[in-house]
């Protein structure tokens, strides 16, 4: 039987990703610092406030070098052209490759939870939150997902080398650091308006999580389904993108 | 077969092509010359239907790929310019890879991956990855992906660029082996000496339109030169 075209371009994508040592290490490196810093911090009242903050910047940085690679590192190697030469239509090649980012941004985000558990389990700190509701931190966050992928790959699509889309991602990565940060400096009270607008309503609910609060499931559902609804706008912007000349060569 | 005819192709108000016509015949290599930005990969775009043509039509075995790109790339295996490979790959993965795009299923990629590692006398490289493959490797490699699905016809930009002797000949014997199974073969290349060895047609471009075509022997002896390389800078000046 014929493999779909997407899934051809998810398993192409996943297995070139896992081979890319580097890119693994510097999104692993996210994924254990955010909790070895809390688990350090432990004596401080806040030390939790940051897991929030990393954990939306993980979902982030665990898309960004695959989705660089796959994006802008099809065309520094001279292989996007090649590949859309084949049989097989923009949106089945994004489709594929924003499932692969979307992997390896879930993997990053449920192993920082793992590293952020084991903290608890170390530390005092399962004392003031219970480890279940890291179960919670998860379905909140498991919305950034493809959010993150979408967007990671709507912007490489811009970039003609990865170091280029480096450049873009870094300043872009500012934006949830910013969001992170900023929302626990000047904290807004949780309400309904609050929990649809991505990254803050993500951040805020995460935040009350850590103080022991369980957020409502239908903020949590409409966070999520406006966040998801992003992420697709992206990557079908993506797709878009891959029919036009100008963007294909770069002209 | 391909055949373009009064193709027209601008960006940002420059001339790309500008009434563009030839033809390629199957079981025959068509050679495609000009000097830089003559329209030689434009031509190759508008053929896989990557470009849409301003003006003017292409036809792949009666296909238009600007109306049905999906299948006029179905018959068309094509190699770019810097052959495209990724690093992390083997060799086995991207003839699947290519294979699994074109829809091939895996009873048919076995048997045709193996023919094709035997074709090119790859099976040393067969497992390894792409990364450190030598010039010639990393064309073999790319030719073999563009073959996969055994396309009736080929489109090859520049593939002798920066290949040694052993691989340039090991490229003209595969080429006269892709004529002899009657295949439509393009070939672009600057490399004259190249070109009046491998092709049966010449198609020489400048300035987006033919100025010349025929066999190396015929423009040879309508430029009153005693080489190809002569004859084109004759007509390409």
């Amino acid at each position: 039987m014929n493999a779909l075209p997407w899934l051809v371009v998810f398993r192409k994508e996943v297995r070139d990703g896992l081979r890319d040592h580097r890119s693994l290490f510097s999104a692993l490196t996210f994924c254990w610092l955010g909790p070895l810093l809390v688990g350090v911090l432990w004596q401080q009242p806040t030390a939790l406030a940051l897991l929030p903050a990393f954990l939306i910047i993980t979902a982030f940085t665990g898309a960004m070098n695959i989705a660089n690679d796959t994006m802008a590192g099809e065309r520094e190697r001279g292989s996007l052209e090649p590949l859309l030469m084949n049989p097989v239509t923009p949106s089945d090649l994004v489709f594929g490759k924003f499932l692969a980012t979307c992997s390896f941004s879930l993997a990053c985000v449920a192993l920082t939870l793992l590293f952020a558990l084991a903290v608890l389990c170390a530390t005092p700190l399962g004392g003031r939150m219970h480890p279940a509701a890291l179960l919670w931190m998860f379905a909140v966050a498991v919305p950034l997902v493809p959010l993150a992928a979408g967007l990671d790959l709507l912007i490489c699509t811009f970039a003609q080398t990865p170091k280029e889309g480096n450049s873009y991602l870094s300043v872009a990565l500012l934006v949830p650091m910013l969001t992170g940060m900023l929302a626990e400096f000047f904290p807004i009270r949780l309400h309904a308006a609050i929990a649809i607008v991505p990254l803050l309503g993500q951040q805020r609910m995460l935040s009350a999580l850590t103080r022991g609060e369980i957020p409502h499931l239908a903020w949590l559902l409409s966070s999520g389904a406006c966040t998801v609804l992003i992420g697709a706008g992206a990557v079908a912007a993506t797709a878009r993108l891959l029919r036009h000349e100008k963007v294909i060569f770069g002209r | 077969m391909i055949q373009a005819d009064s193709l027209r192709k601008s960006f940002g108000g420059r001339h790309a092509l500008d009434g563009l016509t030839f033809s390629a015949g199957d079981g025959s290599v068509t050679g495609l010359v000009g000097p830089n930005g003559s329209g030689k990969t434009t031509t190759l775009r508008l053929i896989t239907g990557l470009l849409r043509p301003d003006g003017g039509q292409v036809q792949v075995d009666g296909v238009d790929p600007a109306r049905d790109p999906m299948r006029a790339r179905c018959r068309i295996g094509a190699l770019t310019d810097g052959f495209g490979n990724y690093p992390r790959l083997t060799t086995r993965e991207h003839l699947w890879y290519f294979g699994e795009l074109r829809g091939m299923s895996a009873a048919e990629l076995e048997p045709r991956t193996r023919f094709l590692l035997d074709l090119f006398d790859m099976h040393e490289i067969a497992d390894r990855r792409a990364q450190g493959f030598s010039q010639g490797e990393r064309m073999k490699l790319a030719l073999a992906r563009a073959l996969i699905n055994d396309p009736p016809n080929i489109l090859l930009d520049e593939p002798a660029n920066g290949l040694d002797v052993p691989s340039a000949r090991a490229l003209r014997t595969l080429l006269e082996r892709l004529r002899d199974a009657g295949k439509c073969v393009i070939y672009c290349s600057h490399l004259m000496a190249e070109v009046s060895l491998i092709c049966d047609k010449v198609v020489v471009i400048a300035r987006g339109q033919v100025v010349a075509q025929g066999s190396p022997a015929e423009l040879m002896r309508a430029g009153n030169a005693q080489s190809l390389e002569e004859a084109f800078v004759g007509l390409t000046s």
